[in-house]
């Protein structure tokens, strides 16, 4: 899976007709070969005054270094505007931040959960990311992962055979998965809990600092 | 990385109050393959001011599958409403190409780029795209190329083509959506750089639509 970064834009005088971002990443300390790993994407009009533009990239989770033979999570994120304005084009400076992650557990001490996810966003909630959470010793092999719940066709059956695969788990649960954003920047996040067996007592909510929440509701708020 | 990949909104019309988040999941194969979930792309669609109950999200889809522009789109929605999740069908779409010629009889345009989207039923929605169009007669333009980082210097390569020009660039989106579309004509890298200049014709105004 990937996840997501809003990228935006506000025109500073009038006349810009498009605002173009180019983007490439690379393993730290190194250096994009622009002609080659380069990316491009229009940003979108949102009206207003002062002007906005917006675009919400696709990030990769990690990114291969040739260099050293690896592929590595934390990485590099080089960019610049190229802006259309009055009949000529001109382009910002080249800016780059450095991607990091944040690796969060949720500590169920009695087994009572069944799924839960890092529901996430990079500043605020405008572009907001599942992140399935597992239990590390949960096996890599089985149908029954995080990732292949929302695919999986007869739901009742997989929430049945999680359910007492987790049981046979000694306790406490601790699931676990990652979030990224630029070094420095914040994320808003919380927990979507689910307890999806046995039926009757099927539950499933938005978990924040303050307890069941809303979805987007209250919060916690990381600086990376 | 490097991918060229076009811009799709997606929508989803709350049917009823009450619903918290929906999802939707997205994969690529080419014609006629079964999708791998496991490749999916997953995002949040977020409530949108342009009408009551309305969501979306734009997804990214790319522009050549296994070196074909024509290929299949499969996704589906997880709807969580209170303490309730459900999935909705699979829909299959087919995404297929449609070139765009510009025809430019002056020779004073060096580079001709498409700026477009896909209209998901409201137009003021279409996400926007960009493809620069290659020349007819110039053997290392792509018309499914996006962006580029900056204008290839062919000021003179353009001179020498027989007039008219013409321009070619591809678009897509699911088969029967509209795409709308307008012309940016730009010239560069002229022996006196004043001469530079860019300009959108958009067809007084509406730009120009086909539909996939």
């Amino acid at each position: 899976m990937t996840w997501y970064y809003p990228k935006g834009w506000t025109d500073q005088e009038a006349g810009v007709e498009q605002v173009v971002i180019h983007y490439a990443c690379t393993p730290p300390e190194q250096v994009p070969d622009w002609s080659w790993e380069h990316e491009s994407r229009v940003l979108e009009d949102r009206g207003g005054f002062p002007r906005t533009r917006l675009k919400v990239l696709r990030m990769p989770r990690e990114v291969w270094d040739m260099e050293n033979g690896w592929s590595t999570p934390e990485y590099r994120f080089h960019y610049w505007f190229e802006v259309f304005q009055n009949g000529h084009r001109w382009t910002t400076d080249l800016f780059s931040e450095d991607i990091v992650y944040r690796d969060l557990e949720y500590v169920d001490h009695h087994g009572w959960t069944t799924n839960v996810c890092i529901y996430w966003s990079v500043g605020d909630w405008s572009a907001p990311v599942y992140s399935p959470m597992e239990d590390p010793r949960f096996p890599g092999d089985s149908d029954y992962l995080a990732t292949k719940y929302y695919a999986y066709q007869d739901k009742e059956r997989f929430h049945h055979d999680k359910y007492w695969m987790l049981q046979h788990m000694e306790r406490p649960h601790r699931w676990q998965s990652r979030m990224y954003g630029p070094r420095g920047a914040t994320l808003v996040q919380q927990f979507h809990v689910g307890h999806m067996w046995p039926p009757e007592e099927k539950d499933e909510f938005w978990l924040g600092p303050d307890g069941r929440a809303p979805a987007n509701g209250s919060h916690w708020v990381h600086t990376l | 990385m490097s991918e060229e990949c076009f811009a799709l909104r997606r929508t989803w019309v709350d049917p009823a109050p009450g619903i918290d988040m929906v999802q939707i999941h997205v994969v690529c194969t080419p014609l006629g393959a079964e999708p791998d979930w496991e490749e999916a792309d997953t995002r949040v669609l977020t409530p949108s001011d342009a009408a009551p109950g309305l969501r979306t999200a734009v997804i990214e889809a790319p522009r050549r599958l296994d070196g074909r522009t024509d290929y299949s789109l499969h996704h589906f929605f997880f709807v969580v409403q209170g303490a309730q999740s459900r999935t909705s069908p699979v829909f299959t779409e087919e995404i297929v190409a449609r070139e765009i010629s510009y025809e430019e009889p002056t020779g004073d345009w060096t580079h001709v780029g498409i700026a477009w989207g896909v209209s998901p039923g409201l137009p003021d929605l279409a996400a926007p795209n960009y493809t620069v169009a290659a020349l007819d007669g110039l053997g290392f333009g792509d018309p499914a190329a996006g962006a580029p980082a900056e204008p290839a210097p062919i000021h003179e390569f353009v001179r020498a083509q027989p007039l008219p020009h013409v321009f070619r660039g591809l678009v897509w989106g699911p088969r029967g959506f509209d795409v709308r579309y307008v012309v940016h004509l730009v010239r560069s890298g002229s022996p006196r750089p004043e001469d530079d200049t860019e300009v959108w014709d958009d067809n007084g105004g509406p730009g120009w639509t086909l539909t996939l």
